[in-house]
């Protein structure tokens, strides 16, 4: 939130057509106060802190942070119509790897259905699964599993 | 007071968590002895090269499939030529030949020739005697036909030892389907450069491929011709595009596709090119395998909450719960005999190849550790699976009536999801 604010004051300084030092003295006093900043081009939504969510063991619901997360990143997708995403879905090494494809597909598919059911546009969203195929954290052990049952919404380029 | 419960508490749940302290599996034995097999072979001096790696092949076929022990010729009393004369029973019941198996190797005109006798000491018996011609060239599959012989001779089971094993070999960047005979020699790459490769399975001709292709980024379900080495597209849906199973009559594909929602089976008829649902209920129905009569397919399935393995009739629709103990079973394996289904059990974070009877009874659990997807050998006597250790896959086998784990592929790839011709 920080940075994407401190942009904003940026662009709003060099739109105004004031000197650099000036903006440069201005992002300053913003990076200490990010309450102060100017709001005038507040319908540009901040591309969300994470586009990860996260699953418990053989399942594929989402708990109240997957939903904040998703209506965080709905919210971008509404605001931002041109950009289309696939959602790429994940799981721990445990379990075996034809069920963990499916339970990686269900994974997308529950944040496709969620996106959509809050505004975006099914077609801007593919979903493919990845099962335990692909783990982001290598090793064994709980904190390792929690990071790898998880749904990416990654933008398409 | 307080805190030396709790830490005692505290040890308790140390020691019940341990892993090491998990044994979830009680391994099935069997009350099989292996028998005591003698091979002897006579030959011209100048084969002396070709005999003793013939030999050797079928040693090692006997030896692997469990079902036979091959016995220290240093204990041997007589020679082959004396046994190519006269079998004298009595010296071979002194050393505990359960069975005398003789061949003879010569030349002729354009390869080779093999007699073969199998004999039966204990019941002063020859068993049987054949002869097989090769064309000159490689030995192995002369040799594979003897081991063959010798064991459908004694077991009254036909050999698998000229049968066939696929597997998918992980690189650093992609992965590749290999090809090899089934005791690991002759491998070649038949397949290359995918970023993610899965589940092939055989074409009943043994001339195709189905397998999970991941093409870009993107799950397909291609047919690779094993003659031209060329891949045709049979599904190309959105989502999962995954676990393709030939019919035993080589015209259906089962597969399972999430297009149109959940992943269901769907079944794909090859004449017609097109697919139709099979499964209708649960969140997640994956990894069909047909029954050998065409029947039945057997899947995994969580409609009651954990993945189970259940089966449906392709003629009534009726379904049945085939695993009944543990709370995860999942890739089932139909055996070639249709008496028995594999999968794989996962009981508190500990796994194993196991088998049951089609209506779930008298489960065997045949070898633990991180295992994944069996398959059968094509006379349903051994399983093949992939085991893995510290982050790389061997492919092992084990008799499918208990036996001891071996490894079939080297510690220094990583080999999974094999699949063996029928």
């Amino acid at each position: 939130m920080h940075s994407n604010h401190i942009k904003l004051a940026a662009v709003a300084c060099l739109a105004a057509g004031l000197l650099m030092a000036g903006c440069a003295k201005k992002e300053t006093v913003e990076t200490t106060k990010p309450e102060a900043a100017p709001v005038a081009t507040a319908k540009t939504v901040a591309k969300p802190a994470t586009n990860s969510v996260y699953f418990a063991f053989d399942k594929s619901n989402l708990d109240n942070p997957a939903v904040a997360t998703l209506n965080a990143n709905a919210e971008w997708l509404n605001a931002n119509s041109d950009v289309d995403v696939t959602v790429e879905g994940n799981c721990d090494q445990r379990g075996t790897r034809a069920y963990n494809l499916a339970l990686g597909q269900r994974r997308a598919d529950s944040v496709r259905d969620y996106l959509v059911n809050h505004g975006v546009s099914a077609s801007r969203i593919k979903t493919i699964s990845y099962g335990k195929e692909r783990p982001r954290c290598k090793g064994t052990g709980e904190a390792c599993y929690a990071q790898n049952r998880r749904a990416d919404i990654v933008v398409d380029h | 007071m307080r805190l030396i419960s709790s830490l005692l508490l505290g040890l308790l749940m140390l020691a019940v968590s341990s892993p090491a302290s998990a044994v979830e599996f009680q391994i099935y034995q069997s009350g099989y002895k292996p028998l005591q097999l003698a091979w002897e072979i006579d030959a011209d001096p100048s084969l002396h090269l070709q005999s003793s790696q013939l030999g050797d092949i079928v040693q090692n076929d006997l030896a692997t499939s469990q079902s036979f022990v091959t016995m220290n010729p240093l204990s041997f009393l007589d020679s082959a030529a004396d046994s190519w004369k006269q079998v004298t029973y009595g010296d071979w019941r002194l050393i505990g030949t359960d069975v005398l198996a003789l061949c003879r190797l010569t030349v002729t005109a354009n390869g080779w020739k093999a007699e073969v006798q199998v004999h039966d000491p204990f019941r002063d018996k020859q068993l049987g005697t054949s002869s097989f011609t090769a064309a000159n060239g490689d030995l192995r599959p002369l040799a594979h036909r003897i081991s063959n012989y010798i064991y459908q001779t004694v077991l009254g089971i036909p050999g698998y030892f000229n049968s066939h094993i696929l597997y998918v070999r992980k690189l650093k960047n992609s992965s590749e389907l290999v090809y090899m005979d089934q005791d690991g020699a002759n491998q070649q790459v038949v397949a290359r450069n995918f970023p993610i490769l899965l589940s092939p399975n055989w074409s009943p001709d043994g001339k195709f491929v189905a397998l999970n292709a991941y093409v870009g980024d993107q799950p397909r379900i291609e047919l690779l011709d094993l003659q031209t080495g060329s891949l045709q597209t049979i599904a190309n849906f959105g989502g999962l595009n995954s676990t393709p199973a030939f019919s035993p009559d080589g015209r259906h594909i089962a597969a399972t596709l999430s297009y149109a929602g959940n992943p269901q089976i769907y079944i794909y008829d090859l004449r017609t090119k097109k697919w139709r649902l099979f499964t209708h209920h649960g969140d997640i129905n994956t990894s069909p395998t047909w029954s050998p009569d065409g029947k039945w397919i057997a899947f995994t399935s969580n409609r009651n909450g954990s993945p189970q393995i259940y089966r449906k009739s392709m003629e009534t629709g009726e379904v049945h719960a085939v695993s009944l103990v543990g709370d995860y079973n999942t890739s089932p394996a139909w055996s070639p005999k249709g008496d028995r289904i594999a999968m794989i059990s996962l009981k508190n974070w500990q796994y194993a190849v196991a088998t049951v009877n089609v209506d779930g009874s008298d489960i065997r659990y045949l070898a633990t550790g991180k295992v994944e997807t069996p398959a059968w050998s094509p006379n349903g006597q051994m399983l093949i699976y992939a085991y893995s250790h510290q982050g790389l896959r061997q492919l092992y086998e084990v008799p499918s009536w208990g036996g001891h784990p071996q490894a079939v592929t080297p510690v220094s790839e990583d080999a999974s999801y094999p699949a063996w011709s029928r």
